[in-house]
């Protein structure tokens, strides 16, 4: 049996979690950000439920591709966990967990159950918000509800198997000869598996997935590697409760065999899990102090460094403090540009960049820019630990504001003008307003980056996510969010508007809405700069820094 | 001065009571790097050993290892005379470790981390315990704050109280003193000398030699994982003296860490 104190940890921690949401509804800011969480989380899961009693013909047609594809796609989450749990090797702790649990009186067991019960009750969470997003394409809920709980288990065991035994094999495996035996058997297996594949046979059903999925199944290699995902399936997609029961106790059993591997495995995981958590630990606080794109730097030296700028009144060494620290942190923003171009690349194939796709592309890149402030924070936001520092510099408050800003502003027009680039090559006449989004860009996001960092200076709260059941902090996001957007919306009009009379006033000249509008936003660029800097004198350390 | 003068002061001034640490050719290795190399020493009920050494010296790889958090990569660690390894359990309840800048449970209340302290060691009717080390680290009006809240120093006091709530026989420090105000210095100086005399066995890691100077009855020094010098405070005055007298601590830490010193060899016997 497990120690008595771990559950007792684990009841206080859900105690604590509840007592301080509902201590921070004992302020009107604080329903207010309750409600307004609730309500959009009512919408956005809300249409979801709805159409679960009302369409059925989605049900219908979703069934057999959800019956086909997701055995597969388990199988791939299975592969990604296998490569994930080989290279960490370890189960994460919290710093708590380590200063407390490791040195304690614990078995490594009774660790693992007590991370085992904590995983499940945030899977039974997690289940639950699943569940309601995917009724829609099954036929009865509570089946939808445990093949979702059950899947989510599978993986999470399947994880910590695979991580025990790579602890385990990697302890024998210490030495280089040994380490090369393990390799030459891996490369041995793929290019037995690649050999296996007709993958000229494979390249024509490519365009017929349905019929290439039934063929894998119906191969006995295939049938095997699929049949345990096949049980979690057919429990999601149950018709009745007899096959509930008969496929439920399947995947349960599976989950059961699992759960006993992970407790068998003796594997001693304390200081490789102590190795990554601190390691996850360091990436949560640089994620905490230079947002997502931070999480990939892990380099202890430093190879270069960039040169000093002038000093432009004060703000050129802020500006290069801030643009070294996204530098440092280029792999992370290479990463958020790939997704980036993830995201706009499949368009511009599948719409073709014209003279008449131009003003949809303009709409979609003003669209990217709004969601990227929240990636890019190399400004205030990433410096509420260091505001005492900031303070004490001895700069005016204008051209630290406009140090501090700068350099997102910097990373995401160039950004945009790297796809205004792409554009162009495909535009024949439409250049006006390609070149109004190349001017306008930069001004825009000071406006964006500007926006935000009043908002953080004057309501300021630490970078972090929100959790399943967090109305608060989803709430708050909302507001600040919506609060963001009316802002823009109403600036962004009142200067097109403008534009706009200027256009028609002389004779619909580009030339002239250009002018008019770059003034403007440019002008509105600089008002928002000056905002900055009266919020970042107001800043009391002391009171405003966030626990 | 010869190692093998060193040793032969080692035992001269010990009570002949059972080494409740005993650390025996610890060796710790990091692929090519070693943190620790063959590491040998012990500290006896009522010793207090201070640790010390520059850093990356191996000061906390050696405190992680003793109370069970790391593995050795060769060597032997008994705690009350319970292998680390082969007996975790048993060992661990017989020590605490307070860590430099502690973790605590961010969601958890202080009274609550003491709570869960006494359920893990299994310390029945520690309430009265508990108050008083509250009140004696001035906790008492914070007892009912989460600890995402707390300041670094009251997050140290924390884990202090938690660690001595169990009556351990053997705690281990890791710059005990960071972040605690004057007061909470002078009470723990005070509790780790109350410890040591009712029996328990005591190691401070720390840079401040003013703190060992105080507090400790022996010396270990570490430089780049290598043990410099194991024994008595006042054997080592007398081995790193120079013409005019005895050495002060910081004289003895900065000849000992000058880097045409030698280590000393591993003790074979103690």
């Amino acid at each position: 049996m497990i120690h008595p104190a771990l559950p007792l940890l684990i009841k206080s921690q859900y105690m604590s979690k509840i007592r301080r949401a509902l201590r921070s509804l004992k302020t009107l800011r604080g329903v207010m950000y309750f409600l307004v969480g609730l309500i959009v989380f009512i919408l956005w899961i809300g249409p979801s439920i709805l159409m679960a009693f009302t369409d059925t013909k989605s049900r219908e047609i979703a069934a057999p591709y959800i019956s086909a594809f997701l055995p597969f796609l388990l199988l791939v989450f299975c592969l990604l966990a296998l490569a994930s749990a080989i290279k960490s090797k370890a189960i994460y702790f919290t710093a708590g967990e380590i200063e407390f649990l490791f040195p304690g009186p614990f078995k490594r067991r009774d660790l693992v159950i007590y991370k085992i019960i904590t995983s499940v009750m945030n899977i039974i969470f997690v289940a639950l918000f699943m569940s309601c997003f995917f009724m829609r394409f099954t036929n009865l809920y509570i089946a939808c509800y445990l093949g979702i709980f059950f899947i989510l288990l599978f993986l999470h065991f399947f994880s910590m198997i695979v991580a025990f035994i790579s602890l385990i094999v990697s302890k024998h495996a210490y030495t280089l000869p040994r380490k090369n035996i393990l390799l030459t058997i891996g490369v041995l297996i793929i290019i037995g598996l690649w050999k296996g594949i007709d993958w000229q046979a494979a390249q024509e059903l490519l365009l017929k997935p349905l019929v290439l999925a039934q063929m894998v199944r119906d191969n006995w290699y295939g049938g095997v590697i699929l049949a345990p995902f096949d049980v979690f399936v057919r429990t999601v997609m149950a018709p009745s409760f007899y096959d509930l029961l008969i496929w439920g106790s399947a995947a349960a059993g599976i989950d059961i065999l699992l759960f006993c591997c992970v407790i068998s495995l003796d594997a001693n995981y304390l200081e490789t899990s102590l190795s990554v958590s601190e390691k996850k630990y360091a990436k949560l606080e640089r994620m905490r102090q230079g947002g997502v794109a931070a999480i990939s730097s892990n380099r202890k030296t430093a190879k270069w460094s960039l040169p000093l700028l002038p000093w432009l009144g004060g703000a050129g060494p802020i500006l290069w403090r801030q643009l070294t620290t996204a530098m440092r942190n280029s792999k992370g923003v290479l990463l958020l540009l790939f997704i980036v171009s993830m995201g706009i690349g499949p368009m511009i194939v599948m719409k073709g960049v014209s003279d008449e796709s131009v003003p949809f592309f303009l709409i979609i890149i003003t669209m990217y820019s709004i969601f990227l402030t929240q990636w890019f924070p190399f400004d205030f936001r990433s410096d509420i630990d260091r505001m005492d520092w900031i303070k004490m510099i001895p700069i005016d408050s204008l051209p630290i504001a406009i140090g501090q800003v700068l350099t997102p502003v910097l990373i995401v027009s160039m950004l945009e003008m790297i796809i205004f680039g792409g554009l162009a090559i495909g535009v024949k006449n439409n250049f006006s307003l390609l070149l109004a989004g190349i001017l306008l860009a930069p001004s825009f996001n000071l406006l964006l980056f500007g926006l935000e960092n009043i908002i953080f200076l004057l309501y300021p709260v630490r970078i972090a996510k929100v959790g399943p059941g967090d109305f608060q902090g989803f709430g708050r996001m909302m507001v600040v969010f919506f609060l963001k957007f009316i802002v823009i919306i109403l600036i962004m009009g009142s200067i097109i508007g403008l534009g706009v009379g200027g256009y028609f006033l002389s004779n619909k000249s580009i030339l002239v809405f250009l002018a008019i509008s770059f003034t403007l936003l440019t002008g509105c660029g600089f008002a928002v700069v000056q905002c900055i800097a009266w919020a970042f004198e107001k800043f009391d350390p002391s009171i405003h820094t966030p626990t | 001065m010869t190692n093998n003068h060193t040793e032969q002061h080692i035992n001269t001034d010990r009570p002949q009571n059972h080494a409740l640490v005993d650390v025996k050719n610890y060796h710790k290795q990091y692929r090519e790097t070693v943190a620790v190399e063959d590491l040998s020493f012990e500290v006896r009920a009522g010793d207090i050993l201070g640790l010390v050494g520059p850093n990356g010296a191996g000061k906390t790889t050696t405190l992680r290892a003793v109370c069970g958090i790391i593995t050795p990569t060769r060597g032997e660690l008994l705690i009350s005379g319970n292998d680390i390894l082969s007996d975790p359990v048993a060992a661990k309840r017989q020590l605490a470790y307070v860590p430099d800048d502690p973790r605590l449970f961010d969601s958890l209340t202080i009274w609550e981390h003491i709570k869960f302290i006494a359920s893990a060691y299994r310390v029945k009717d520690y309430e009265d315990k508990a108050n008083q080390l509250l009140q004696r680290f001035d906790l008492e009006e914070k007892r009912d704050s989460i600890a995402v809240e707390l300041s670094r120093g009251m997050r140290q006091k924390v884990a202090i109280c938690c660690a001595y709530l169990h009556d351990p026989r053997i705690i281990l420090f890791d710059e005990p003193l960071t972040g605690l105000d004057p007061r909470a210095i002078r009470s723990l100086k005070a509790s780790i000398v109350e410890h040591a005399q009712s029996g328990a066995a005591v190691i401070i890691s720390s840079h401040l030699l003013s703190l060992v100077e105080d507090l400790c009855s022996h010396l270990l020094i570490l430089h780049r994982g290598q043990r410099i010098f194991f024994g008595s405070v006042d054997e080592a005055r007398r081995q790193f003296k120079d013409q005019e007298g005895d050495a002060s601590l910081e004289e003895v830490f900065f000849r000992a860490t000058e880097d045409n010193y030698t280590a000393e060899k591993p003790l074979d016997n103690k």
